[in-house]
């Protein structure tokens, strides 16, 4: 451990002790209070915990006493008095001297904590006996090693866990799944014995547990010697460990593996993603198979390399031994496999067994944090396995025996066989085991900021981006070489402040789609239908606030969807579609932008009712005759719906305009698109940030304004071109003709527009239009102000920006300035 | 070298110890077929000794499986001399017959298949 993280640990905890001794002094107030319990358990848990970790065992020591003592104090066991609190601030004060002492604990420091632990045993030992901890003895020079498990120094062995291959890696999940410990060893090995001594260390580490990796070292080799470290997984104590390797060996935490796994990106191997996903494998091969030369087996060893594996064989109908044919395979399986690969990858490996009798592949979990107990039950799963109907099971079921499991009962009702239920308790128990470690190394992982820290950090960083606009357009305007250079050194670690910045604040759209897991189940089963949610590009990240605002949105088409668009699983079936409908959620990064999807497989938008009812309501003429994407159009407007009746969920009409609203108030736009019979698509797009908006710095006179450089197509220039035809203007651009809106006119600026205009051609909503201003300045990166409240109002203009010269352009809202002009025409 | 040979039982032990070497695979198919039709309808109590097989394939894994039921079925004892071990225990947990329950026909729980319950990497949650 570097002395950074160790000086970040005493800040902390040196604020924590702070914390504890508020909650100390409050709980004298109030002793029953369980929340300021809970408080003090959770900060002594905490200090406990990184103490050892930092070898500290003092400070660990001590304070796993006090945790103690909270925790009979949190069950009930012992009441809060004033006597124990007035311990527990002495406790605490020693605690503060534990960590200015370090790992060194002088004998004076001893009989002081001594003093006070036996202090709080007497009060204690009326009701309980606590716990003693083993004492800490020096088992090498300088290096304290406690005899407990729990309380092993962690190892910083970030470069070594850098080189693993994707199969140690793999082999490293499977470890973590059952709940193994890791630990880093470290030989040097004399080069006369190289090979025996190396395979008598090998041979040590495998009888602890299974050996992940080995590699080569070079620090502080003595002549002669080669050095190696081990990483290992084991379920052993380090005791035990301590017996097999002749020392202690360094325990090891992962789960900044995972960290970097995730901020490395994808993978470099092909056909890899950055979720391990886990699939739900069918394979029966032909009878005929093994007479053909191909050995089942080895398919499944294939598999094998892609991930965890747990196969189950059936041969239920195998015959006797007197009738059966070598040469026939009798046998097929269910595997579950859990893998970083995805769904093509593992197609592969039955790419020349497209005759089998049944490859079925399907995925049963996305890698999206749910929570365990919420996965299928054994009915649902065996019911889409195909080994069993609805009405068997419903027939069991209704036998209602409540004693018995479900699994003994269809077995013993002769509807499915014993291995059959256990390879369905395999999938279960697998996808809940997973579901669990998922859930932990996420909390490992993650350290929680107030979000209040990271907004005032994001504003700080923009005025540094506006100083820096200054400091730039100073250097140019003083022309001096030293301050140029500057200027540009400055300009480069400014950006990458407002990268970093700004990606502290983005989140994995993951856990949001894992929100709507529920929600689905939920409403399918209020309103009577089979639905199910599959999700991709969980990973994509957004800004923490686009993710909030996006909740809300993301319900209402969901719940449209389940509403409107899936039908009812008799309808489906009679249509020729699964029984089950999907709603699909998908995220991905597109440039600067996200893009999200929310599609379902349903009956799709009924362009024909669309029309009517919006005919009906006056959007539209009579006897206009719309385009398709138009109809798609008036869904979002406020107060439509087509629903003959209202629903709990949907149908009242007030849900896809505030949708809408929602998304443009981000800086999105929403498309909709739909198939008859297919099902409907939503499309939501956009930015990646709300704070800084790279824009196309434009003048109209003295003033000048901002435009989203996304939205850029081309600047052309206004003069000749220009040709006034139809509704408004139109500019001629390539052959084309684009309407333009001219800026000067609809903000009604005086003064003269220059002879030659420009006109910036923008892509809105998939329309273009040009927007006519004096001059094109250039791009610049414009941090966003808010207008204020008295400007709340202002449809066309959605913010300021400060420039490098201290004054202020406006940020046009290019979507409502064109609407401005089309509502003036209509 | 593949061989298939019969020990019977000494000292009055009713046993008979079939032991096969070599490759198990199905090259040796119908070898291994008739060898475990005569055993088994010769012998009341039959244990198949594995240990020096140097290859094992599914063909193999069906006869074993498919003996036993046999075996059952004509009221004989039919099982493991011992837990399998080394690649043909490999071999029986990749293709996934390293079980928990006995199949539908194990009417009196003597499965071959579950001293092979395997702890390694697959198999064990």
């Amino acid at each position: 451990m570097t002395e950074d993280h160790l000086q970040t640990f005493i800040d902390e905890a040196t604020e924590l002790l702070s914390d504890l001794e508020n909650a100390l002094v409050e709980l004298e107030e109030q002793p029953e209070d369980s929340e300021l319990i809970g408080r003090i358990f959770r900060v002594l848990h905490t200090i406990k915990g990184t103490s050892g970790m930092f070898g500290l065992d003092g400070l660990n020591v001590f304070t796993h006493q006090l945790e103690s003592v909270f925790d009979l104090v949190r069950q009930g066991d012992l009441p809060v008095t004033r006597e124990l609190v007035s311990y527990a601030l002495e406790g605490k004060d020693h605690l503060r001297l534990l960590l200015a002492a370090g790992e060194t604990v002088d004998s004076d420091l001893e009989v002081r904590g001594r003093a006070i632990l036996d202090s709080l045993h007497r009060i204690v030992s009326g009701e309980k006996t606590v716990e003693r901890m083993p004492k800490v003895e020096n088992v090498s020079s300088g290096t304290i090693m406690p005899q407990t498990k729990s309380a092993a120094p962690f190892s910083e062995i970030s470069h070594y866990l850098a080189l693993l291959t994707e199969f140690e890696m793999s082999r490293v999940m499977s470890c973590v799944r059952k709940q193994r410990s890791f630990y880093h060893f470290k030989r040097i090995v004399p080069l006369e014995n190289l090979g025996e001594d190396l395979a008598l260390i090998c041979k040590k580490i495998n009888a602890c547990g299974e050996m992940i990796s080995s590699i080569p070292s070079s620090e502080g080799i003595p002549l002669g010697c080669l050095g190696f470290e081990f990483l290992f997984a084991t379920k052993l104590v380090l005791t035990e460990l301590l017996t097999l390797l002749g020392e202690y060996p360094l325990q090891v935490d992962v789960s900044r593996l995972f960290a970097e796994e995730k901020k490395q990106g994808t993978s470099e191997s092909i056909g890899m993603t950055r979720q391990e996903r886990i699939f739900r494998i069918r394979f029966s091969p032909r009878a005929e198979s093994l007479k053909d030369g191909l050995d089942p087996i080895d398919v499944i060893k294939e598999l094998r390399q892609l991930g965890d594996c747990y196969t189950v064989a059936h041969n239920r109908d195998m015959p006797d031994l007197d009738q059966l044919n070598p040469e026939s395979c009798y046998t097929y399986w269910d595997i579950i496999l859990s893998t970083l690969y995805d769904m093509d990858r593992i197609r592969d490996v039955f790419i020349f067994l497209e005759d089998a009798r049944e490859v079925r592949i399907e995925i049963i979990d996305d890698g999206i944090p749910d929570y365990p107990d919420k996965y299928k039950r054994l009915g649902e799963i065996l019911i889409e396995r195909g080994d069993i109907s609805v009405d068997e099971l419903k027939k069991v079921l209704d036998k209602q025996i409540p004693q018995k499991p479900l699994g003994r009962l269809l077995v013993e009702a002769e509807l499915v066989s014993a291995e059959v239920v256990e390879s369905a308790l395999i999938e279960q128990n697998y996808v809940k085991a997973m579901q669990t470690v998922r859930q932990q190394s996420d909390l490992a992982t993650s350290l929680r900021v107030p979000a209040q820290k990271l907004d005032e950090l994001v504003n700080l960083v923009g005025e540094m981006v506006t100083a820096q606009a200054r400091l730039n357009q100073c250097s140019i305007r003083v022309l001096d070489s030293d301050l140029t250079a500057i200027a540009e050194e400055m300009e480069r670690l400014v950006a990458e402040l407002r990268d970093t910045a700004l990606n502290i604040r983005m989140l994995p759209i993951g856990s949001t789609f894992s929100r709507f897991k529920r929600l689905v189940r939920d409403l399918g089963e209020d309103l009577g239908k089979n639905v199910q949610l599959t999700t991709s590009g969980s990973e994509t990240e957004l800004d923490k606030t686009v993710i909030e605002k996006l909740n809300d949105p993301l319900v209402h088409l969901i719940r449209n969807c389940i509403d409107h668009g899936i039908e009812s699983p008799q309808v489906r079936v009679d249509a020729g579609k699964p029984r089950q409908g999907t709603v699909h959620l998908a995220a991905a990064h597109a440039g600067d932008s996200v893009m999200i999807v929310v599609e379902d497989d349903g009956a799709g938008l009924d362009l024909a009712a669309i029309l009517a009812k919006g005919v009906e309501k006056g959007l539209l003429p009579h006897g206009s005759e719309p385009g398709e994407r138009e109809i798609m159009a008036l869904i979002f407007a406020p107060g439509f719906s087509t629903a003959a009746r209202l629903s709990d969920v949907s149908g009242r009409g007030v849900g896809l305009d505030v949708v809408k609203r929602s998304i443009e108030s981000l800086r999105g736009s929403i498309d909709i698109s739909s198939g008859r019979g297919q099902g409907t698509k939503f499309t939501i797009r956009l930015p990646l940030t709300l704070a800084i908006i790279e824009s196309l710095l434009v003048s109209v006179g003295s003033d000048r304004f901002v435009l989203p450089l996304a939205m850029v197509e081309e600047c052309v220039e206004l003069e000749s071109a220009r040709r006034k035809g139809g509704h408004g203007d139109l500019v001629e651009v390539r052959g084309q003709l684009v309407p333009f809106v001219d800026m000067r006119e609809q903000f009604a600026m005086g003064g003269e527009a220059s002879v030659i205009q420009q006109a910036v051609i923008m892509n809105i909503g998939g329309e273009r239009v040009g927007v006519v201003v004096d001059q094109v300045i250039g791009e610049h990166q414009a941090v966003i102000k808010s207008l204020g409240r008295y400007y709340h109002n202002v449809d066309q203009i959605s913010g300021a920006t400060i420039m490098g010269d201290g004054s202020v352009a406006l940020i046009v809202d290019v979507a409502k300035l064109v609407q401005g002009v089309t509502g003036q025409a209509n | 070298m593949f061989k298939l040979e019969c020990e019977s039982g000494s000292g009055g032990s009713e046993v008979t110890v079939l032991k096969v070497s070599g490759d198990m695979s199905m090259s040796h198919a119908e070898e291994v077929k008739s060898a475990l039709l005569q055993v088994i309808e010769t012998n009341l109590k039959v244990l198949v000794d594995l240990e020096k097989v140097t290859k094992i394939d599914l063909t193999a894994i069906q006869l074993l499986c498919a003996a036993h039921r046999y075996a059952t079925r004509k009221n004989r004892t039919f099982a493991f001399a011992l837990p399998p071990k080394g690649n043909v225990r490999d071999a029986l947990i990749a293709a996934g017959y390293s079980r928990h329950v006995g199949c539908i026909h194990d009417e009196q729980g003597s499965c071959i298949w579950l001293s092979c319950r395997g702890d390694a990497d697959c198999g064990s949650i």
